[in-house]
């Protein structure tokens, strides 16, 4: 478990200290005692944030002093999963072929419609679809994860996508890979993970992952339910999951968790695959049927 | 070959008998199940991938990432340091000896794991 700050660093550029713009005749003496400490701290800051790129990445201000506990995200733009299409466009022998199970449907839902309820829906439902996300996959999961409100905060996972600072990190990532101009409405650092639209932009990227290495594993459609497993257990667990016969014990796809964590997941001792399914898609309704990609 | 044409011949089962096929997971002889040697931590870490490779050496491509439980060729005898295994989609990829280890749920030691074809045709697991 983690503790967070709450807020950290925004790309400002024009933060620069008052006294270093805009110097006072009556402030020049105490300006002057200042001045070569104050020029120093501008010219650093301007030095560390780089001029905002036209529909490019985003601004991001590398701390000039770094604050003990606090942990670094940084947003690399153009990062993609490296598996995007891997057996089907490059391999040489994809396997069974089969396609594995299909979503093949995008769509309204119950959760769509919880999340359309909320201040940020709209962008979200905007945003999830400039990454080619399904709206309702990236409903279903903060219906999941916190009812898309706000959760009382103290555990690790933040948000009302309750990501944790890797996923919300990688799901950034691949977001703006596959859409840059989403950089302008990032609120930078780990401050963007307590904000919803700044979160539902990762969430959708990491839901984006979780598809294509699913497909990459020979799901040729994975559909909400299917990707499940990998937002709430990680990619390992998540590829067992979907790829998991229904009788299969949540023990067996997931051997090195622990049963408190499992317990502390919702899973109880002797539960298969098949029953975590069910008691997920009974949360989030038609959604779990359908596609996570558009 | 010869699993592709166990694979074909279940497809072509599977498309005889939709009934079957949507609920009958298929024993795979010949393989068994290991896991990844990882902590919980690790397993359930985004950033932590474990790659499968083409062929038994690093100097071959990577072409994915390992799930937690990883099916094994038997013998399970490393080529280079590399174990033959099979990925979800019935490629035969490699990964290395030394991040497997022989299967034990932490949460269940005598819960058990059996390689089989899904019905629709992938590469799983089964508990029974």
């Amino acid at each position: 478990m983690q503790n967070l700050p709450t807020t950290l660093y925004r790309a400002t550029p024009t933060a620069l200290p008052q006294q270093a713009r805009s110097p006072t005749a009556s402030g020049i003496a105490l300006a002057v005692g200042t001045a070569a400490l104050s020029l120093r701290m501008a010219t650093a800051a301007v030095g560390q944030v780089p001029a905002t790129l036209s529909g490019g990445p985003p601004v991001q201000v590398v701390p000039y002093v770094t604050e003990p506990g606090v942990p670094s995200v940084t947003i690399t733009p153009g990062t993609a999963n490296p598996f995007t299409g891997a057996d089907g466009s490059g391999g040489d022998g994809s396997g069974g072929g089969s396609g594995g199970s299909t979503g093949g449907n995008v769509g309204s839902s119950d959760a769509l419609s919880t999340m359309m309820g909320t201040s940020w829906g709209n962008a979200a439902v905007s945003n999830a679809t400039a990454v080619g996300v399904n709206p309702s996959a990236l409903a279903a999961t903060c219906v999941l994860e916190s009812g898309c409100s706000t959760p009382s905060s103290g555990s690790g996972a933040q948000g009302v996508f309750q990501m944790y600072p890797a996923a919300f990190q990688e799901g950034l990532q691949t977001a703006l890979a596959a859409d840059p101009s989403l950089a302008s409405q990032i609120v930078q650092g780990s401050a963007g993970m307590n904000d919803a639209t700044t979160e539902a932009i990762a969430a959708s990227g990491y839901l984006m992952q979780a598809a294509q290495t699913l497909q990459n594993a020979g799901i040729s459609d994975p559909t909400v339910l299917q990707a499940r497993g990998y937002y709430n257990f990680g990619p390992a667990n998540g590829v067992q999951l979907a790829t998991a016969s229904s009788d299969t014990l949540m023990s067996t796809a997931m051997p090195n968790v622990s049963q408190a964590t499992l317990a502390a997941n919702g899973v109880s001792p002797g539960e298969t695959v098949g029953q975590w399914q069910a008691s997920v898609s009974a949360k989030i309704g038609t959604a779990a049927s359908q596609s996570v990609l558009t | 070959m010869e699993l592709a044409r166990f694979l074909l011949a279940g497809l072509a089962l599977s498309a005889a008998s939709p009934a079957l096929a949507a609920t009958t997971p298929r024993p795979l002889p010949g393989y068994k199940c290991m896991m990844l040697d990882l902590t919980e931590q690790q397993s359930m870490d985004p950033s932590v991938h474990i790659q499968v490779r083409s062929g038994p050496s690093a100097a071959t491509p990577v072409v994915g990432w390992a799930s937690s439980v990883v099916v094994v060729k038997q013998p399970a005898t490393p080529v280079g340091g590399y174990l033959a295994m099979l990925f979800s989609n019935g490629r035969e990829v490699w990964i290395a000896a030394n991040q497997v280890r022989p299967f034990k749920s932490v949460s269940d030691p005598s819960a058990q794991c059996f390689p089989v074809v899904l019905p629709n045709g992938l590469v799983g697991i089964s508990s029974k």
